[in-house]
């Protein structure tokens, strides 16, 4: 048996919140081990709309958590500011006669406008510009594929962010500040003292098989949609009520602002511009299933494109190239609508139920993971004596030191412009070490994914230094295989370099090729149509057809 | 109108493989053939190599299982999948041979006659694929027959196509074969610039078709050449228009026989097979013709293609499937250009919801790719009562359903059976109307002009 290690926080889970209290507690100087059953953000951190905003739809139950998620959606920017992008919003208001609107027309329109001027006060938080009122004819010229039936208007300004990678950053911050994060490596019983206290954790290394124990004087639960699991392990209950999210990924950026509409029963959902492609966004519903096996279902599909077909009619033209689909850890309540739900967030101390030593972090929203972390971090260095105070919103994470010129390291490293532009979005100020990469060893000036825009060299630094445990995790810290083509051009020389990178045999390099567009595919299933059946057939074509990985490729 | 090819024995619609071995075997059966396409289809993108079947039963291991003769793997597939067009044509299946020795013959630059047994080629993910007949640039690289000692060159100009991963599936799949083989791989420089540091596969091609550039590549290769090496293997980049040539003169000027893997898409390989399909439907007198088909009359063998009517005694329908164009799924599937039923497995799909027809495992036979009309065995495709459509009208390659080359690995051997077939069988349809017309009508209304 290896020596047991002792650490003062043990945090399980991987998404926002845990490697948010990682990094806190880190940096308080907490000596932390974070454990993440497979990669950062492959749960709901990473399945959600890709947006740090202010939540203008809870205004309407619940105030405080739009003004707290404003706030700390204003330090999120003042951390990691290359790696947000503003995301302006048109809400169109219709009517089937524009002329002569109905009561319930204005009621809805004047209704909004106020919620929005509420809302403007929490703007300048995070940068965020005062709505604007719009005739129809300005909504028109702006956002062209809009349906011609309006009265009127009104912009919202939002901030989008790649979520993966806010995660990763976290994690790679928290280690730098001398925490251990183990991904996948999955809790499958805890120790106990015994009055019972949860002393520490017992830990399959889900790629090796191997088990270890660790000690810890605290163990915190931040498992999102698989929290009650873990705590049914320490013998104790945690509620909530799980809400499944569903998204559509569509083949480019389809409008030029995000636009919301109303779905069939009257909630709001939207189509955004995100990064190369379009977001539709998302469904609400109840879901008892397994988290482990999250599936899209066709009336969730069509459920979101009858949505926007409301607004945008050319949307059952668009090629949609995925769906995806997370869990909404929201706090236990009965007798409300799944909207309706709080999105706070709640800190449980487990100490009352025979459990000292044990918490759960449970709810909250991506926009203010950070005050989340904050808050159950000051509750654990209190327990530990340490008073340090939190600096998570004054340090930046890697790479939001100085957000790099683009056209001049294009030049002095002659790499096509598009290609050092989205290296800066992800990596900010570390883009540069990704160039010298490049210099240093020219074939990496190639692009890996030219859909995405990412080169070599920059797969390459996120193998060496983001933590990519499996092929798959690559996608998650620089979107290899997200574009159009998913990955039918990319994904084996993706798998040939990770094998280059890691020293893994042929056969190894293909179970990590297989993993990867079975992944992918499961996203794809629901949705394939169009254009898009042509671009599976080659991709077929190509992994299977040419390359065989399902045929006589010998296991070893 | 008076363009003496306005009225035609025979109109191929579709010129990848299944389309042009159609218009072939029609012309060597005496008709008058056009071939009607709208762009490049999957024959261009394809490996260049022709799979006819593995066998069905061996499981993915046994690599001396998948050696056995394309006949025995077809009749194999016929027995296990009776809606394959192995199945529904298997008493045809004895001609199997005759249609690929067919193929061979008419691509002469390419292709010698199919081999006794499936040959195992090394492919771009380190696996080794059964092929029944490859491209004489391709062929030499089977792992049952690679010599002990053999160099994978990589091109740092083509980072996509990894040494590493190749020289070690080979040697996977040699143990596997209980050879022993040693694989070394080699990073050449030979493309590189600094300006540009990557280069398409066509443009590496392109610049190896040139005179005397086989023979520079090679002497900058030699002095890397470890000692022992008997082999080389190469990028699937061996010249576009001068394949075998390129090979040859890599082979006379290292000293070393040289071959080249199989390539994914973009293919140079299949560009150049594409392009050998062509030369010898030129050859054969085939009329070429691009534009968008049209049936005007199906029955009364009435076509536009383009803007130009065409009117045809039969036809082959060969326009592949979701990438070819021929089937199409938007919202419902259909097949595109004369709206005739599509059927997958056994059931016939229109409407509904694509998943159901999709198994979440990437890597299983997917039911939706199997997607395409039904044909009777005289390859005729059949409307939804199961008559056929026109006693004129054939089917040829992947818009006929029940095969998924992703899958059962038998994709340009069923375009070529097929087409093989249809051609004759077209040929044969147009023979029969003429005779039965006798000379009493003209062939079009525009003839008559």
């Amino acid at each position: 048996m290896t020596p047991l290690v002792q650490f003062d926080l043990i945090v399980i889970g991987g998404g926002v919140n845990g490697t948010g209290i990682a990094r806190d507690a880190a940096m308080r100087g907490l000596k932390t081990l974070m454990l993440e059953k497979r990669d950062v953000a492959s749960g709901a951190s990473g399945a959600n709309s890709g947006m740090i905003h202010g939540g203008i739809r809870y205004l309407r139950y619940d105030r405080k958590v739009t003004e707290l998620a404003c706030i700390d959606s204003g330090y999120i920017q003042r951390i990691v500011p290359h790696l947000l992008f503003r995301i302006p919003f048109i809400y169109p208001l219709s009517s089937a006669n524009p002329e002569h609107r109905t009561a319930y027309e204005r009621y809805i329109h004047y209704g909004t406008e106020v919620v929005m001027g509420v809302y403007d006060l929490y703007q300048p938080y995070k940068r965020g510009l005062p709505h604007v009122r719009l005739s129809p004819e300005e909504v028109y010229e702006l956002e062209p594929g809009i349906r011609r039936n309006l009265f009127a208007g009104l912009s919202m300004d939002e901030w989008g962010i790649d979520p993966h990678r806010l995660c990763a950053l976290n994690a790679q911050s928290a280690a730098r500040h001398g925490a251990t994060v183990l991904t996948y490596h999955q809790v499958h019983g805890f120790l106990r003292g015994p009055d019972g206290r949860v002393q520490g954790v017992q830990v399959r290394d889900a790629r090796t098989g191997a088990h270890r124990e660790y000690r810890g004087k605290l163990v915190v639960n931040v498992g999102g949609a698989w929290a009650p699991k873990i705590a049914s392990m320490a013998g104790v209950t945690v509620r909530m009520r799980p809400g499944k999210g569903v998204h559509l990924t569509l083949d480019r950026r389809l409008s030029n602002y995000g636009v919301i509409s109303s779905a069939v029963d009257g909630r709001q959902i939207f189509v955004m511009p995100h990064e190369q492609t379009s977001i539709i966004g998302t469904t609400d519903d109840d879901y008892y299933g397994d988290p482990d096996d999250l599936r899209v279902t066709q009336d969730e599909v069509e459920y979101l494109l009858e949505g926007i077909e409301h607004v945008f009619p050319s949307i059952r033209e668009a090629r949609i190239l995925r769906t995806w689909a997370g869990i909404r850890t929201t706090l236990y309540e009965y007798g409300q609508l799944e909207d309706a739900l709080s999105r706070e967030h709640a800190i449980y101390d487990h100490a009352a139920e025979g459990a000292p030593g044990f918490y759960t972090l449970l709810g909250g929203k991506l926009a203010s993971f950070r005050i989340q972390s904050e808050e159950f971090t000051d509750v654990a260095a209190k327990q530990l004596g340490n008073d340090q105070p939190c600096r998570t919103h004054v340090e930046v994470l890697p790479g939001g030191e100085k957000f790099p010129d683009v056209p001049g390291l294009s030049e002095a490293y002659r790499l096509p412009e598009p290609i050092v532009g989205r290296m800066a979005y992800r990596h900010g100020a570390n883009a540069e070490k990704i160039c010298e990469l490049a210099a240093a060893e020219p074939s990496l000036r190639a692009p890996l994914c030219r859909c995405e825009q990412t080169s070599y060299a920059e797969a390459v630094y996120c193998l060496r230094e983001e933590n990519v445990r499996k092929l798959t995790d690559l996608r998650r810290r620089c979107r290899v295989g997200m574009g159009p083509c998913q990955g039918a051009r990319c994904a084996a020389p993706a798998a040939a370099l990770f094998a280059r990178e890691r020293g893994l045999s042929s056969s190894e390099a293909r179970m990590e090729l297989l993993d990867f567009v079975g992944a992918r595919f499961k996203g794809r299933r629901p949705v394939l149509d169009g254009e898009q059946m042509a671009q599976e057939e080659l991709n077929r074509g190509n992994h299977f057809t040419v390359g065989n990985l399902d045929g006589s490729a010998p296991r070893e | 109108m008076s363009n003496p090819h306005d009225a035609v024995d025979v109109l191929v619609i579709g010129g990848g493989m299944a389309g042009a071995m159609a218009a072939l075997s029609a012309a060597r059966a005496g008709a008058r053939v056009l071939v009607a396409r709208r762009a490049l289809g999957a024959t261009a993108v394809s490996s260049g190599a022709v799979d006819v079947a593995p066998d069905p039963t061996a499981p993915p291991s046994d690599l001396q299982g998948q050696r056995l003769s394309p006949d025995q793997g077809a009749a194999a597939v016929a027995r296990l999948h009776p809606t394959h067009p192995y199945g529904v044509l298997r008493d045809q299946l004895f001609r199997l041979g005759e249609a690929l020795r067919f193929c061979a013959s008419s691509l002469p630059d390419l292709f010698d006659a199919p081999g006794e047994r499936n040959a195992l080629l090394p492919t771009p993910m380190g696996t080794v694929k059964p092929t029944a007949m490859a491209q004489r640039a391709q062929r030499g690289a089977d792992v049952a027959g690679l010599p002990e000692s053999v160099l994978v060159v990589e091109f740092q100009a083509l980072p996509s196509y990894d040494a590493r991963m190749v020289a070690g599936g080979l040697e996977e799949a040699a143990r596997a074969l209980g050879r022993k083989l040693a694989a070394v791989p080699l990073t050449s420089k030979y493309f590189r610039t600094v300006e540009d540091p990557h280069r398409p596969v066509h443009e590496l091609a392109a610049m190896l078709d040139a005179d005397g550039a086989a023979e520079a590549l090679a002497s900058e290769l030699k002095p890397q050449v470890p000692r022992g090496v008997q082999a080389v293997l190469f990028p699937p980049v061996l010249g576009r228009a001068r394949a075998a040539d390129v090979a040859a003169r890599l082979s006379a000027a290292l000293g070393l026989p040289c071959w080249e893997q199989l390539s994914v898409a973009p293919s140079v390989p299949g560009v150049r097979l594409q392009e050998a399909l062509d030369r010898a439907l030129r050859g054969a007198g085939v009329e070429l013709a691009e534009g968008a088909v049209e049936c005007r009359d199906l029955q009364a063998g009435s076509w536009v293609i383009g803007e130009r009517p065409v009117a045809a005694r039969a036809a082959v329908l060969a326009t592949g499937k979701f990438l070819g164009g021929g089937i199409e799924r938007a919202g419902r599937f259909r097949e595109t250009v004369l709206g005739l039923p599509v059927f997958a497995g056994a059931r016939r799909v229109g409407e509904e919801y694509v998943g159901d027809l999709l198994d979440e495992r990437v890597e299983s036979d997917q039911v939706a790719f199997r997607a395409g009309v039904r044909i009777d065995e005289a390859l005729r495709p059949v409307r939804a009562d199961g008559v056929p459509a026109s006693p004129a009208l054939f089917a040829a390659g992947s818009v006929i359903r029940g095969y998924d080359p992703a899958s059962d690995k038998t994709g340009l051997g069923v375009a070529i059976f097929t087409g093989y077939l249809a051609g004759e069988a077209a040929a044969a349809a147009s023979k029969k109307s003429q005779e039965a017309q006798g000379s009493m009508r003209p062939l079009t209304s525009s003839a008559s002009s």
